[in-house]
């Protein structure tokens, strides 16, 4: 299989649409995941992947086989990101009276409970945007999309010891905003 | 135990799943309320963690897949305009150039300027040393002559101690005068030589 994907990243190293878009077909969810993480919208996150890979594409030359390829996708899908999230305007306070009441099961230990992508988007910028940029970056790659401390020191540059602290700042600040959301939501019911 | 290194042993435990730190965590809550507490927040606030850890469904992947093959075959399409960007290189390596070339002159026309200047002066000065006469041709008489007043100044410049900014104003000044003292000079040796040529030619007539 790592042989496969070698194969494949080398071909399209050298020029080979074919094997570009397989290795679109193969990582395009991650991609995903990844901007839709940091965007908090499906078309926007959309967006920020289809030019993230078209940046791939042009500096595919540029890729250095001795870093791992998912590090450096990451990286470029994060900056592409980030500079999509500054050209969008912040639409006021997010709302979410329409589901707080799963969020109270969740937070009630309810395990059935699930969020569809419109309010997963939501909750996440409800709480993200507390934070900021660094502490956003660190939590959404270490601690939704599940990098290890070194990938997301690789992606963004940044010290191991920056990370701990930002990812600590982050949880912290996540744990008081959404007890801040829950006991609101009590109170006005 | 130290309350604030067990709520750090909490979020190991909770958000990193690190299980080594369970029993000290256990057997600290058992009869802390404060870190108890702390325990049951994290704990909800991974679980809210965790639904947005859930994969967000990415709808029509090969719909993005197309789009973005597409836009790299529009981009591979479009002719790359390196002329443009020949021509810009070409006029920004001209302009660098110029620019070098003229501080260069710059420099070394400043420094030539100063230096013909001041060896000039100390030239004529030393001329002027050696003979006591006021009809010789130096610099300090024809400063005197051309400036008057101005012989005071003159003075202070031969004293070697060019600090001031009326230093250079004031030698410039004695250049265009010795110049046109000269030129004075000059244009009365040849009205003379004319003239004794004249009178030789009478005395031959």
């Amino acid at each position: 299989m790592q042989l496969e994907s070698n194969i494949i990243l080398d071909k399209a190293r050298k020029g080979d649409k074919k094997a570009f878009g397989s290795l679109v077909i193969q990582h395009q969810q991650y991609a995903f995941n990844l901007a839709f993480r940091i965007v908090c919208n499906e078309d926007d996150a959309r967006d920020v992947v289809q030019e993230s890979f078209i940046k791939i594409w042009k500096n595919m030359k540029l890729y250095n086989p001795n870093m791992k390829f998912t590090t450096w996708m990451y990286k470029i899908v994060t900056n592409t990101a980030i500079d999509q999230l500054r050209t969008i305007k912040k639409a006021g306070l997010v709302n979410i009276d329409d589901f707080h009441e799963k969020l109270e099961n969740i937070y009630a230990d309810n395990p059935e409970t699930q969020l569809n992508n419109r309010e997963t988007g939501r909750l996440i910028r409800m709480i993200s945007d507390t934070l900021s940029e660094k502490q956003k970056l660190v939590f959404v790659l270490k601690d939704l999309q599940g990098l290890s401390s070194y990938e997301v020191s690789a992606v963004l540059d940044l010290p191991s010891t920056s990370i701990k602290s930002n990812l600590y700042h982050a949880r912290k600040t996540i744990k008081k905003e959404l007890l801040k959301i829950l006991s609101y939501e009590r109170s006005n019911r | 135990m130290n309350c604030e290194l067990i709520k750090k042993k909490i979020d190991q435990l909770v958000f990193e799943k690190n299980k080594l730190t369970r029993s000290e965590v256990s057997g600290h809550i058992e009869s802390c309320n404060s870190c108890k507490e702390y325990y049951r927040e994290s704990m909800a606030a991974n679980r809210i963690i965790g639904v947005m850890q859930k994969e967000p469904c990415l709808h029509d992947p090969a719909g993005l897949t197309n789009n973005i093959l597409t836009v790299i075959d529009e981009v591979e399409q479009t002719p790359k305009s390196t002329k443009i960007n020949n021509n810009g290189k070409i006029i920004r390596l001209i302009r660098r150039t110029l620019a070098a070339a003229s501080v260069s002159l710059m420099i070394i026309f400043g420094i030539e300027q100063y230096i013909i200047f001041d060896k000039i002066i100390k030239l004529e000065d030393a001329a002027s040393n050696i003979s006591n006469d006021p009809g010789n041709i130096s610099i300090r008489n024809l400063v005197h002559f051309n400036t008057g007043n101005q012989i005071e100044f003159y003075k202070q410049l031969t004293t070697d101690k060019p600090n001031n900014q009326n230093h250079i104003k004031l030698r410039t000044r004695i250049m265009v005068a010795r110049i046109s003292s000269i030129t004075i000079s000059e244009m009365d040796n040849f009205r003379v030589s004319q003239l004794r040529k004249a009178i030789a030619a009478m005395n031959g007539n």
